[in-house]
């Protein structure tokens, strides 16, 4: 095999494996904030009577942030490598060590505008009663912001492999604003169904949607005391964290085919997606077709 | 069972978003020609494009108001991409015409026309959009302007390691001005508020350009050291002001408990 091929191969596979931890992560930095869907229901609770404490982290949408998070991680650490090369460290371990530099700075500015999102918001509902709690501030913080820094640090990393090995032709802080975006809006798409509905509903029936009607009706209560968003990511990674890993780590995976097979130029890795989506379009089919004919119709829709 | 609001407080009137404008675009134009000509000098010209931010969060608070989302597909990265991208662009046309007053112009009056093309072709009907829009695009063009000039260091735009920092100005721009309204949302949200969020935002992101500034190889230190140390003091202050406000408007503060009333 010749040696740029195998080099490839390990880009790849690096690529996918890195994507695949940061999508993990990711989710699990929007649910402890209580990030899109779930900021919106957080946000409707005291207005029905339900005093929260949840971290209500709203950073003006989710994909967004996240390019935020990874452009700024990814340019500090550019810059701070070539400071750290200047001074004869090895090119390597100049990008590892910058870009955990970038990833701290990121998640203080991360943790500041949390704070201020968090105390805004809380004293926006105060017609609704609602207070201030420090606990529902300071227990999700520290653990909110490491969860960015592992983020940032990772899509970082992601961005330096796509521009060195892989060969992409943009500078790495733009390549980690475009996954920033990416990772944000699967996160926000895919992940936070398995939030928005499943934890903060778990008093009502799951599958078929929350009626408007409920729309804020949230628990309160967790599994011991009330519920803060420390409890969230816990759940949520067991399935929404893992689904988000699996689109975005599968997303840059496959991307990293077009390099390694050119049979259709750019293009490839859009043909093999498009099969792969395909093949689970029609598993998933056959797998709702076996359920309702084995189980029959859902409760409710006997009629339909 | 839905809580009856208490009686809001007395609010003050607002701001008219053109005074906030107007007076953006005589410090944006002070601040260039002092960053312009005296480098060293540039922690004023960093003091003087915190009131863009703010004019540019009071229109997104103002737009908004009427539906337009505070997240993702907001006014606030579509006011950034009028704006920021003619600053941007404008750095790789090579002209004697390159003039503030012409960047600060045309991004103005792109923004104008997206504004515009929202309420007629689109039929979006938001009630002063076009003067809006326009107000955040030059504001963000105002912006962008300056700190690509503090870290050119009165030397124009020369070297091109200034354009990996694009993405991260361009983002962290879109999301300062969009965030003082989304950070506040709620029944209780009021501009004066909102605008004092801003100016602490303003002063993290230009903390954060600073340090950036710091490790650009081209740019020279001191300026971007100001830069840095100005707004960090300039943070310490926003803030401690907004706390202010915040202790008189909150509901409460607690540390612990359950609320009043909840069985448990």
């Amino acid at each position: 095999m010749e040696p740029v091929t195998l080099t490839l191969m390990i880009g790849v596979g690096l690529a996918g494996a890195i994507a695949f931890i940061a999508g993990i992560i990711e989710d699990a930095e929007s649910d402890a904030g209580s990030s899109s869907n779930p900021n919106s229901q957080v946000q409707l609770a005291p207005q029905i009577g339900h005093i929260i404490t949840y971290y209500d982290k709203a950073i003006a949408g989710e994909p967004p942030q996240n390019g935020l998070w990874a452009a700024a991680a990814c340019t500090i650490a550019l810059l701070l490598s070539w400071r750290f090369a200047d001074l004869g460290m090895g090119q390597y371990y100049a990008i590892f060590f910058a870009a955990v530099a970038g990833a701290a700075v990121t998640a203080l500015v991360q943790g500041c505008l949390g704070i201020f999102a968090h105390i805004s918001r809380i004293t926006s509902m105060a017609a609704f009663k609602q207070p201030l709690y420090w606990h529902a501030l300071l227990t999700p913080l520290p653990y909110s912001m490491g969860l960015c820094f592992l983020t940032a640090l990772l899509l970082t990393l992601l961005s330096f492999v796509a521009s060195g090995i892989l060969g992409n032709s943009f500078a790495p802080p733009l390549i980690a604003l475009f996954m920033g975006i990416t990772l944000g809006s699967i996160a926000s798409g895919t992940g936070d169904i398995h939030y928005g509905a499943e934890r903060l509903y778990q008093h009502l029936p799951f599958g078929s949607g929350i009626a408007i009607s409920n729309q804020g009706d949230i628990d309160l209560k967790g599994e011991y005391g009330f519920r803060n968003s420390v409890d969230t990511p816990y759940f949520c990674m067991r399935f929404g964290g893992t689904i988000t890993a699996l689109a975005f780590g599968l997303l840059i995976f496959l991307d990293g085919w077009s390099r390694l097979f050119t049979f259709a130029g750019p293009w490839t890795s859009i043909i093999l997606e498009a099969a792969i989506i395909a093949v689970l379009f029609i598993f998933l089919n056959r797998l709702e077709k076996y359920t309702r004919d084995s189980y029959g119709p859902y409760p409710g829709q006997e009629d339909a | 069972m839905t809580t009856q609001p208490s009686e809001p407080p007395v609010e003050k009137k607002e701001i008219p978003n053109y005074k906030l404008y107007l007076l953006a675009v005589i410090t944006g134009i002070i601040s260039y020609f002092i960053a312009a000509l005296n480098p060293n000098l540039s922690f004023i010209s960093i003091i003087l494009i915190w009131p863009a931010f703010i004019a540019a969060a009071g229109c997104v608070e103002f737009l908004c108001r009427y539906g337009l989302g505070t997240g993702t597909s907001s006014i606030g990265y579509w006011g950034t991409a009028c704006g920021a991208t003619v600053v941007f662009a404008s750095q790789f046309i090579e002209t004697t015409a390159y003039s503030p007053f012409l960047e600060i112009a045309i991004a103005t009056l792109l923004g104008y026309a997206a504004g515009f093309c929202a309420n007629k072709i689109i039929k979006m009907k938001i009630p002063r959009i076009e003067l809006n829009s326009a107000i955040i695009a030059g504001s963000t063009g105002i912006i962008a302007l300056i700190i690509l000039e503090i870290f050119a260091g009165g030397a124009g735009m020369a070297g091109t390691t200034v354009y990996y920092i694009y993405p991260v100005m361009y983002i962290g721009i879109a999301l300062t001005i969009l965030h003082p309204y989304n950070g506040n949302l709620g029944a209780g949200e009021n501009q004066t508020r909102t605008l004092m969020l801003a100016m602490c935002e303003a002063a993290l992101l230009t903390s954060l350009f600073g340090f950036i500034g710091i490790l650009l190889p081209n740019t020279p230190f001191i300026p971007a050291l100001g830069m840095l140390i100005i707004s960090i003091i300039g943070f310490v202050i926003f803030v401690s002001i907004w706390w202010k406000r915040v202790k008189e408007e909150v509901y409460d503060v607690v540390w612990a408990g359950y609320p009043e009333g909840v069985d448990h």
